[in-house]
């Protein structure tokens, strides 16, 4: 007669992938319940995080990353992946939702790029290895030849047409994913991504919009919506580094932004994000991430 | 310095008396630690299944005790000459602090 706690372990032993289940599930509940002696009814919190954080490095492991250094570059594809989901969110949002809005940093011909922002987060999704990139790397270059060209949309522009904004934004929102994307094609990394990810898509658009006009709510939105997950993302490096990297890239990617609004401001009384106080919170964050998950890489692999 | 987990370093030390089963390493970890280490059966497998594919210990005979399997692991001659090194590199670590130990000045 199976016990509920012999249950409760089998409930837990399912998070692991089904191959190895099948070569050491039996043998784990087995020892499971030999190790509880008789004297429990539930699964201590000590054994029940252990086995989640084992089923996490077991998934790792089956992805076929075999270094620390391919995870890192799977964290940087996750980063890359994540911002272009943010360009197609955020240019759908431009040229639908928000006709008569004024998005900062972003031109006309950006709007009407939407499609192709679609199709490259598809492609990275699908890990398609020619079209991904190709796509990535058209419509990255699209956008920064419209921006280079319709300067006068770049807020706190000079009189010489060029900003830190503009900057930030062509390397931040453009060049650091196809970057990524178009050098990890090139070394045959093109790794297909869960539909789980899509969940991340609205908090890592709701990181990116920082810069633009935004009112104040969806300020406060970011805030609630990305906080907590980032900060989820560094409570689970030392189970799975790769979100912490990809969130690395994703909040690097916003700093300049930040950065370059807060370099700006010329004492506008701009609220909290693109303040020095809001960059530095941010700079600590992105700090945390960039550290953690690399180190985490590192000693997942050690024996 | 150390390049294998404690854990993982004990797994193989318990296993240098010969094969046992996943309960029987996690008893004999505690008592090679003197109750120091209480290695949980997620921490276990995770890292027995490692050191399968790494050739460090191999998976023997298995057997059914009261409905539940059982199977024993032995280590491998790559897994005992891997446990040797790491406590010769553990022995000299510990060596640099004791000297200086041994022969530092306690200040008042």
């Amino acid at each position: 007669v199976t016990s509920r706690l012999e249950r409760r372990y089998r409930r837990l032993v399912r998070f692991y992938p089904a191959e190895w289940r099948q070569r050491y599930g039996e043998e784990l509940v087995g020892t499971l319940l030999d190790a509880s002696e008789g004297r429990r009814r539930r699964p201590s919190p000590r054994e029940a995080a252990a086995l989640i954080a084992g089923a996490a490095r077991q998934r790792i492991r089956q992805t076929g990353i075999s270094a620390p250094a391919a995870v890192v570059r799977d964290g940087l594809h996750i980063g890359a992946t994540l911002i272009v989901a943010a360009n197609a969110s955020i240019s759908i949002f431009a040229a639908y939702a928000g006709s008569g809005t004024r998005v900062a940093g972003m031109p006309s011909e950006w709007r009407k790029a939407e499609l192709l922002w679609v199709l490259a987060f598809v492609a990275l999704m699908q890990g398609s290895r020619i079209l991904a990139p190709a796509l990535v790397a058209v419509v990255a270059g699209i956008c920064a030849t419209s921006l280079l060209l319709e300067v006068s949309h770049v807020p706190f522009t000079t009189s010489n047409g060029w900003s830190v904004l503009l900057v930030a934004t062509i390397v931040g929102r453009l060049l650091v994913p196809a970057v990524i994307v178009v050098w990890l094609a090139a070394r045959g990394e093109h790794p297909a991504r869960s539909p789980l990810w899509l969940l991340a898509v609205a908090p890592a658009a709701s990181v990116l919009t920082q810069g633009f006009d935004a009112p104040l709510s969806i300020g406060v939105t970011t805030v609630a919506l990305t906080v907590p997950l980032l900060i989820a993302a560094l409570l689970c490096a030392p189970v799975d580094p790769r979100p912490a990297i990809g969130a690395a890239v994703l909040v690097a990617a916003s700093s300049l932004i930040l950065v370059a609004v807060a370099s700006e401001d010329q004492g506008q009384g701009l609220p909290i994000p693109f303040t020095w106080t809001g960059t530095a919170i941010v700079a600590a964050l992105l700090t945390s991430l960039a550290v953690a998950g690399p180190v985490a890489a590192v000693r997942a692999f050690r024996r | 310095m150390s390049s294998m987990r404690r854990p993982t370093y004990f797994i193989l030390a318990s296993l240098l008396d010969g094969p046992l089963h996943g309960y029987g390493i996690i008893k004999r970890t505690l008592e090679l630690t003197e109750g120091d280490l209480a290695l949980t059966a997620g921490t276990l497998y995770g890292a027995l299944g490692r050191l399968v594919d790494e050739g460090l210990i191999a998976a023997g005979k298995s057997e059914h005790v009261a409905g539940r399997e059982r199977r024993y692991y032995e280590i491998t001659e790559v897994g005992r000459e891997a446990v040797r090194q790491e406590s010769i590199e553990l022995s000299a670590a510990a060596r640099v602090v004791q000297q200086r130990l041994a022969g530092s000045v306690v200040l008042p």
